[in-house]
């Protein structure tokens, strides 16, 4: 740019540009890097908001004794005083200015759980981790709001994701496991603000969200396993085709792969489930089939899934990627896994093998290398997990792998031909 | 639209106080008006990642009998009177599933029950004030103290002093022979 900006007088002086088009282009680069420099010091007002926050709690944490109660008490709440101070002013005096919007939320949210947690310490309460992140996260969804901050909205996310795993997987080993329901109800919350960044600024925090959000529903999702976390697997095979499907959709597909959590993390998803069941059906201990909660959910989500199947199909016709209607399959091979698993087995691998082949075939129309290699590593998993657990010949296993190897070779090949002749 | 921002903010402020402030107000009530009651107890000491050092009380009540006529199961939530036994530490009078109406001296307390490790009827009981906070660098000293104690002179007793109104607790002080766990810890510190 500086290169650019240096070389425009010589451009003048050769007629190449007149004076008008090189002051624009002088404009032009100057408000590119102000906005640039803007957005480093929202990052860095950030990151310093959530160092001080952390500070402070780490202080809290160490109690001095020295202190009175009431001065004790005056520390807790002092921190939210400013905090909510420094949010007034940014509503008033810079409401235009992202950058003290983000970094005033960071520090509210903070001096929240502050303020509760000198609070409860002064008093020896008692109070396990839950309750506490609660109580927390509901004082702080507010700030997503009325601040309209992604950062804030963002910490929500995590802080009720702590939560879920707290209550629901650390406490797995106690005698009643729990189910984390307000975190759904905390989630149904913070969507409203996902949805609006959807509509209106498509930019790097709406695909941090997305990633947060894939993320924290597919930890979520697992606090209805029961003992014997048979149906969910149902369940997490239509979550993820719901992501695929979601993912698909015009919102989202226009963006960069890796901007696109829903598409990525689902199309993982399945894989991973198709891959670990391939290898062992062992779901058919007991061969019974247990009803509760977890059937009941995972039922739930199956319909969510055929739901947005069938909506997705009536819009654009038979949906492009395939991937998003595996769980029906699936769902059939896993109810058949009852009676005969073995047969299960073979089912999915082969439920695999079709996954591979229809990824590449997506890949081969779109033009993409990433996806295709992506198809390709499905099925050299499939082939490679297959001959680890079955007896065959080194021979055979060392041909298989070259045959592998040569497939990448090719498929690589042939897409970069295709692209270097579309180009021409 | 910036009318309502302000008004929203306000209550979210508002919200944000309400929470300590009652948490405070409760509290200092129970100090203020509660009975005092002595709990028997053993300490220990973990680390809690937000609230600091503390030292983890294990009281010598740790499960109470169903009360004759109510039905108890894991999970619920029962209301413990208590009163004095005869050596003057705290003893649970009794149990119910229903809020007492003859005494504010009673405590919340949650059950837990699994039938494969406790008799029918049995359940345990886990006592809303089990965490006395400390210094970061005095609670492992204090629990040292504790158990160097216990291991010379086997007739110490430690005990929490807990102040008890209409089923809100506060710790006030955690002693061992009669004196302040603060207060031994400090005095070990100067030596």
């Amino acid at each position: 740019m500086n290169y650019l900006l240096k070389e425009l007088p010589a451009l003048v002086d050769a007629g190449v540009i007149n004076e008008d088009t090189a002051e624009n282009i002088r404009q032009y680069y100057n408000q590119k890097s102000d906005s640039s420099s803007q957005r480093l010091v929202m990052v860095f007002s950030i990151l310093g908001a959530l160092l001080v926050g952390l500070g402070i709690i780490l202080i809290i944490a160490h109690n001095w004794d020295d202190l009175s109660k009431g001065a004790k008490i005056v520390c807790a709440l002092a921190p939210m005083i400013i905090s909510q101070s420094l949010c007034a002013v940014a509503l008033v005096r810079h409401s235009g200015s992202r950058t003290w919007r983000e970094a005033s939320s960071t520090s509210l949210i903070f001096s929240i759980a502050a303020a509760i947690a000198i609070v409860s310490q002064v008093y020896h309460m008692h109070g396990d981790l839950s309750r506490f992140l609660i109580v927390w996260m509901v004082l702080s969804i507010p700030v997503i709001y009325v601040m309209h901050s992604r950062m804030a909205s963002l910490l929500v996310i995590c802080g009720i994701t702590w939560y879920a795993v707290n209550e629901s997987y650390l406490d797995y080993f106690s005698f009643d496991p729990q189910i984390a329901w307000y975190y759904w109800l905390m989630l149904a919350a913070v969507i409203p603000f996902y949805i609006l960044l959807l509509r209106k600024e498509r930019r790097n925090f709406f695909y941090y969200h997305t990633w947060f959000i894939v993320i924290s529903v597919t930890i979520g999702l697992g606090m209805f396993g029961e003992s014997g976390e048979q149906w969910l697997y149902v369940g997490y095979m239509a979550l993820f085709c719901i992501f695929i499907l979601t993912g698909s959709t015009a919102w989202f597909s226009e963006s960069r792969l890796i901007a696109n959590g829903f598409l990525v993390a689902g199309s993982m998803g399945v894989a991973i489930i198709l891959i670990s069941l391939g290898f062992e059906w062992n779901l058919s201990h007991g061969a019974s089939i247990q009803s509760g909660m977890e059937l009941y959910v995972s039922l739930a989500v199956f319909l969510i899934a055929s739901a947005l199947l069938l909506y997705h199909i009536r819009r654009n016709g038979p949906p492009l990627n395939m991937q998003g209607t595996i769980f029906i399959p699936f769902s059939i091979i896993f109810f058949l896994g009852y009676f005969q698993p073995e047969l299960a087995r073979v089912l999915v691998n082969l439920l695999l093998l079709v996954t591979g082949i229809l990824i590449m075939r997506h890949a081969s129309r779109a033009n993409s290398l990433f996806t295709m290699n992506y198809g390709l590593a499905l099925i050299a998993a499939l082939i490679v997990s297959r001959f680890l657990d079955d007896d065959i010949t080194f021979v055979i296993r060392g041909l298989i792998f070259i045959a592998v190897g040569i497939g990448f070779f090719a498929a690589n090949f042939w897409i970069l031909r295709k692209k270097r002749l579309a180009k021409s | 639209m910036k009318k309502y921002t302000f008004l929203f903010f306000g209550l979210m402020c508002i919200g944000q106080w309400f929470v300590p402030g009652k948490m405070i107000a409760d509290n200092e009530s129970t100090l203020a008006n509660g009975k005092l009651f002595r709990f028997k107890s053993a300490p220990v000491d973990p680390t809690d990642p937000f609230r600091g050092s503390y030292i983890v009380l294990s009281f010598d009540i740790t499960a109470i009998n169903q009360k004759k006529g109510e039905q108890w199961k894991s999970g619920d939530h029962v209301f413990v009177s208590i009163g004095n036994d005869s050596a003057g530490f705290a003893a649970v009078k009794e149990a119910s599933l229903t809020r007492p109406s003859t005494t504010s001296h009673y405590v919340e307390v949650a059950l837990t029950h699994n039938r494969y490790r406790d008799h029918e009827g049995v359940f345990r009981i886990e006592w809303p004030f089990d965490r006395f906070y400390m210094e970061e660098s005095k609670a492992p000293a204090a629990e040292r103290i504790y158990d160097s104690r216990a291991r010379e002179d086997s007739t110490q007793v430690a005990y929490a002093e807990v102040r008890v109104k209409d089923g809100t607790a506060v710790i006030e002080d955690v002693k061992i022979n009669d004196r302040s766990v603060v207060d031994i810890v400090r005095e070990n510190n100067k030596k």
